[in-house]
């Protein structure tokens, strides 16, 4: 099943026939998810109305993590298997992963001045956001900093496993630190915990921002294996010119 | 609809977090479609030059 | 094991050939720690409180300047092919230069940190938990940094790059070193956290040394 589709022809005709379906999931999903988040739900006893910021918040930090995790599967499938398309994959994933992830901090931080009164605060949930950002700035560094690409994919591709492993590690020593560290001046509002009036927008934005990952991937790995051909040719064509001249 | 778009207080925070929700996933898609509308039509035009390079090789290798 | 010692103990004549590297990352070291008194004050209580930070944030960037050359000069005269081909194990070989790199860059950090220490007004009770927690930090960012300098081995800028993946992985390493210091100086049991390091760095040990080696092949293909 997983070798069929390592020939990137047989890949991007799955792809393409997926393709319609994934747009339309995406816009329905995310239309129905707004509505729900500011017109269908009431706002929030303690947070009032900011509980509108979560609906994006907290589905953008789930897509953070399962953008991650998609990476470092597919770097290990790239790795063991030897499977070009899961490599491609890995890298057109990264950027759409960095950039949920930037939503997730910057919409924290809004959330975070009329709840705590400041825009940033050590918390370890946020903390843990920003260093998986780091995380995420490393692996495009790394796939883009050779000059061979096939070097960069697989280069990164082992950063991915190693970032992964870490990223547990990472994490609880964060919330280890975070408690010992507790920021005094701070209202003890906690991120809320979800009940059920906010269970439909967020499942909804949730679904919908998966939906809308993959439709990107595919878009992102659609260009870059045509590049690839792109280039191929015009290595052909360069080296047919200088045999028949 | 007017009370949909006030928020209240918190108008100038809940309205920038999902703008700037919109403005990183929109840039993204839009720059995502483009390159690889563009590649793909560079690539098609590649390929459809190809055939008529090969024409032209074939009499070369006759002469030859 | 012979191929293991021989090759650090290459390793070893090499650095105290170029000394300059060496020295140049303690004097980064002392440079840059002794830059915070200027930047926060010279209150005694203030270093006092910040000295566990300061020291453990400077190694870990001091380090960052000594990981670009680990492989460079192997990879270049093609020392590194013949490792690839060596009939001992690549792995073992990578941790060879690991510790050969902790002997002359890691150690000496080691050496000078309680210097630093006592300089930012650091409580003596800590010194000795600094040093062991130094001990078993400066190895687990031996073992880091060799991994970054192993991936970024042949890229462009590889230095910037090198600190851009290394720093976000060597934030555990951080937090529970600065932590032990901190605990000792507080007079709070420091076990948890040396337990901590100890457990990262048998983590490291068995993963750095694989993940070197994976990389140092790719860049040889």
């Amino acid at each position: 099943m997983l070798q069929k589709y390592a020939n990137p022809k047989r890949f991007l005709t799955l792809a393409n026939s997926v393709l319609p379906w994934t747009t339309c999931a995406t816009v329905i999903l995310i239309v129905a998810g707004l509505y729900f988040a500011f017109a269908a739900s009431p706002p929030d006893y303690q947070q009032g109305q900011t509980v509108r910021i979560m609906y994006v918040h907290v589905p953008s930090a789930w897509m953070a993590m399962f953008a991650y995790a998609f990476i470092v599967v597919a770097s290990a499938v790239g790795l063991i298997w030897k499977h070009p398309v899961a490599h491609v994959g890995a890298l057109a994933a990264a950027p759409i992963g960095a950039c949920f992830t930037l939503i997730c901090l910057a919409t924290g931080s809004l959330w975070g001045k009329p709840m705590w009164g400041t825009w940033w605060v050590w918390d370890a949930r946020l903390t843990s956001v920003l260093i998986l950002f780091f995380l995420y700035l490393g692996f495009i560094a790394l796939a883009n900093a050779f000059d061979d690409s096939s070097r960069g994919e697989k280069a990164s591709a082992i950063l991915a496993l190693i970032g992964g492993i870490n990223l547990p590690i990472i994490k609880f020593s964060v919330d280890w630190w975070n408690t010992l560290h507790q920021p005094a001046s701070v209202s003890k509002i906690d991120m809320p915990s979800i009940h059920s009036s906010m269970l439909t927008p967020l499942l909804l934005m949730g679904i919908g921002f998966t939906a809308l990952f993959v439709t990107l991937v595919i878009i992102r790995v659609r260009a870059e294996l045509a590049s690839r051909r792109i280039n191929a040719l015009r290595a052909a064509k360069i080296h047919a010119e200088v045999a028949g001249g | 609809m007017t009370e949909v778009f006030n928020m209240g207080e918190y108008s100038m925070y809940i309205w920038p977090a999902w703008g700037f929700a919109v403005l990183v996933l929109g840039g993204l898609v839009i720059a995502s479609v483009r390159v690889m509308q563009a590649r793909e039509r560079e690539l098609a035009e590649l390929e459809a030059a190809k055939p008529r390079r090969r024409r032209q090789k074939n009499p070369e290798g006759k002469s030859a | 094991m012979t191929a293991f010692f021989a090759l650090i103990k290459r390793d070893i004549r090499i650095a105290l050939r170029q000394l300059s590297d060496t020295l140049i990352v303690i004097v980064f070291f002392v440079i840059s720690a002794s830059l915070f008194p200027f930047g926060v004050g010279a209150e005694p209580n203030l270093l006092a409180r910040m000295a566990p930070g300061v020291l453990w944030v400077t190694a870990l960037l001091s380090a960052m300047l000594s990981f670009d050359r680990l492989f460079q000069n192997d990879f270049e005269d093609g020392t590194l092919e013949l490792l690839v081909i060596a009939p001992q194990p690549l792995w073992l070989s990578a941790l060879a230069k690991i510790a050969a790199h902790w002997i002359t860059t890691g150690f000496p950090v080691l050496l000078v940190a309680p210097l630093i220490g006592i300089m930012l007004n650091l409580k003596p009770e800590g010194l000795a938990v600094l040093l062991a927690a130094m001990a078993l930090g400066t190895s687990i960012i031996s073992l880091i940094g060799a991994l970054g300098a192993a991936l970024t081995l042949g890229s462009r800028r590889s230095g910037v790059l090198l600190s851009l993946l290394i720093l976000p992985l060597a934030v555990p390493v951080l937090i529970f070193g600065s932590g032990a210091v901190e605990a000792s100086i507080g007079g709070y049991p420091v076990s948890q956290q040396l337990l901590m390091l100890s457990g990262l760095l048998l983590a490291c040990l068995v993963l750095c040394p694989w993940g070197c080696a994976a990389a140092l092949r790719i860049a040889n293909e």
